[in-house]
């Protein structure tokens, strides 16, 4: 085998005589072997050796590696925003996904055309407030929740969400409400939405909770949990974290007097937060995995992890570049923090000490408004760049 | 189940590819398996004798064989030493380990050569 493959330097991807054919991917075994071997090899290498290597990677068959999804949308300054902000029938907003690997933006596929979509972030009169457009992690699915369209109605009667390992979406079932802004999370497994603002303020709505189990999908439906004492959490929209098996929240985002809650999912019912964990809770939060929880102060840029037993945040970098933070994902080992109005996206890996970090820009005239951390799309292209 | 296969595999025309040295290396393996199954070091240590006195085609025909036998011990084993022969090598040694020629453009294997600088993927390499 040796000897043949000699004979090859000026062969193309695409002829394959006596040698081996471009798509076999150790030569002597059928690909499905092949593909246990390398599974656990470092992707950067198997990135390098060969065109179908490079595929193995991105097939669905695959142990995903993982990519940074984001929200985007026009900047401001954008000369031809201004002309089209305002058009209904086109959405400035973009998904796109940011592939490590390759160091490439990819687009997600378009949602399904029926319903159509219509989403606004800024509406050209009021450039300075950014309208809340709500997305939320689940068992490596990312599910759009809630935003606004052009006629300030809730956007969505249904959650809408991506797949990337099937590289398609698809809708959930129904809200008994669809809301502009709420408070919404997931954990084990189930995504929340409670209390915020439907067409209308509504004192029921901004009590209510219910939650979609996606691990139920043979009975895909929204069921009504626990309700809030109170409508102090419908004020704005809330990014809840799972963490231990309870949904975190607070009520302001950023450094300004507030109220936590805590819904425990074993027991349907709401707790109030600790103390410590309050104290801290100055800008966005994010857990990984559910069992860990980060915060990035805002006003200082400062990055912390929760300790549980002592009830105080454990400080693990000030940064410049934090200040201003206004939204983070963490997994797989890195937080990912949106800052400097989505300017820019700083990467922290906290597994090492002292953690290290990067900072990452989204393409050119755009904004970033969220990150997600998530499988990479599959590809079944046969060629990729 | 294990001792029928085995003779099926010797009674198989299509098997006769398969030297002996395979068979006496894949048949004792359940047995060593067994006695050692709670002992890692061990097995490490067959690990690297295996390295060091099979070529890569050979461990190929050991996952072959290991496959037909249904053997799903042996073929993990040998899955992972081959991942474990190549983990922290250059791609160069990784495609002279196969016998596989690149086919990539000239230009494209210097921009590979850029070093990632971060992923959502385990502990730094190198």
């Amino acid at each position: 085998m040796e000897s043949t493959s000699k004979h090859n330097h000026h062969k193309t991807s695409e002829e394959s005589s006596d040698d081996i054919p471009s798509n076999t991917l150790l030569p002597g075994l059928p690909n499905h072997l092949a593909e246990l071997c390398l599974s656990s090899v470092h992707l950067s290498l198997l990135y390098k050796v060969s065109h179908s290597w490079r595929r193995l990677i991105y097939s669905p068959s695959f142990p995903p590696f993982f990519s940074l999804y984001a929200l985007l949308s026009p900047s401001p300054s954008h000369q031809t925003v201004r002309n089209h902000m305002y058009d209904s029938k086109t959405n400035s907003i973009k998904f796109l996904s940011l592939d490590p690997i390759s160091s490439t933006w990819q687009p997600l596929p378009s949602p399904p055309p029926d319903p159509p979509l219509h989403i606004l972030h800024r509406h050209p009169s009021f450039l300075s407030r950014k309208l809340p457009i709500q997305m939320v992690t689940v068992s490596g699915h990312l599910v759009l929740i809630a935003a606004t369209t052009h006629q300030f109605m809730p956007a969505l009667s249904r959650p809408l969400v991506f797949n990337p390992i099937h590289n398609n979406w698809f809708y959930g079932p129904p809200f008994s409400m669809p809301r502009r802004w709420c408070a919404t999370g997931s954990v084990a497994g189930s995504v929340y939405v409670a209390s915020g603002v439907g067409s209308n303020y509504s004192g029921d709505v901004a009590r209510s909770m219910e939650r979609w189990d996606l691990k139920n999908s043979s009975d895909s439906k929204w069921e009504k949990k626990a309700g809030l004492k109170d409508g102090r959490f419908s004020r704005e929209s809330v990014e809840a974290v799972g963490y231990k098996g309870k949904l975190c929240m607070v009520n302001v985002k950023g450094n300004a007097v507030k109220e936590g809650a805590i819904y425990d999912v074993e027991s349907d019912r709401w707790e109030d937060m600790p103390e410590g964990m309050l104290a801290g809770w100055n800008g966005p939060v994010a857990t990984m995995d559910e069992m860990v929880m980060y915060v990035v102060d805002e006003a200082k840029g400062a990055l912390s992890m929760y300790d549980a037993k002592k009830d105080c945040w454990e400080k693990l970098i000030e940064l410049v570049q934090l200040k201003g933070a206004e939204q983070m994902d963490a997994g797989r080992g890195r937080v990912c923090v949106v800052c400097a109005e989505g300017e820019r996206v700083v990467v922290v890996d906290v597994v090492v000490r002292p953690v290290r970090h990067w900072v990452v820009e989204p393409p050119p005239d755009l904004q970033v408004v969220a990150v997600h951390i998530l499988p990479r799309m599959s590809q079944t292209v046969t060629k990729l760049s | 189940m294990k001792f029928c296969t085995v003779k099926q595999y010797f009674d198989d025309e299509n098997n006769n590819n398969v030297t002996n040295g395979i068979a006496t290396t894949v048949i004792p393996l359940p047995n060593k398996h067994l006695k050692i199954k709670a002992n890692n070091k061990e097995m490490e240590q067959y690990e690297q004798e295996l390295l060091r006195n099979v070529m890569p085609q050979e461990l190929t025909k050991l996952i072959l064989a290991a496959n037909y036998l249904n053997f799903k011990e042996a073929l993990d084993f040998f899955c992972r030493t081959v991942a474990n022969a190549i983990q922290n090598k250059s791609v160069d040694y990784v495609r002279k380990f196969f016998g596989l020629e690149s086919d990539f453009e000239p230009g494209e294997e210097e921009k590979l050569c850029k070093e990632f600088a971060w992923s959502f993927e385990g502990v730094d390499e190198d």
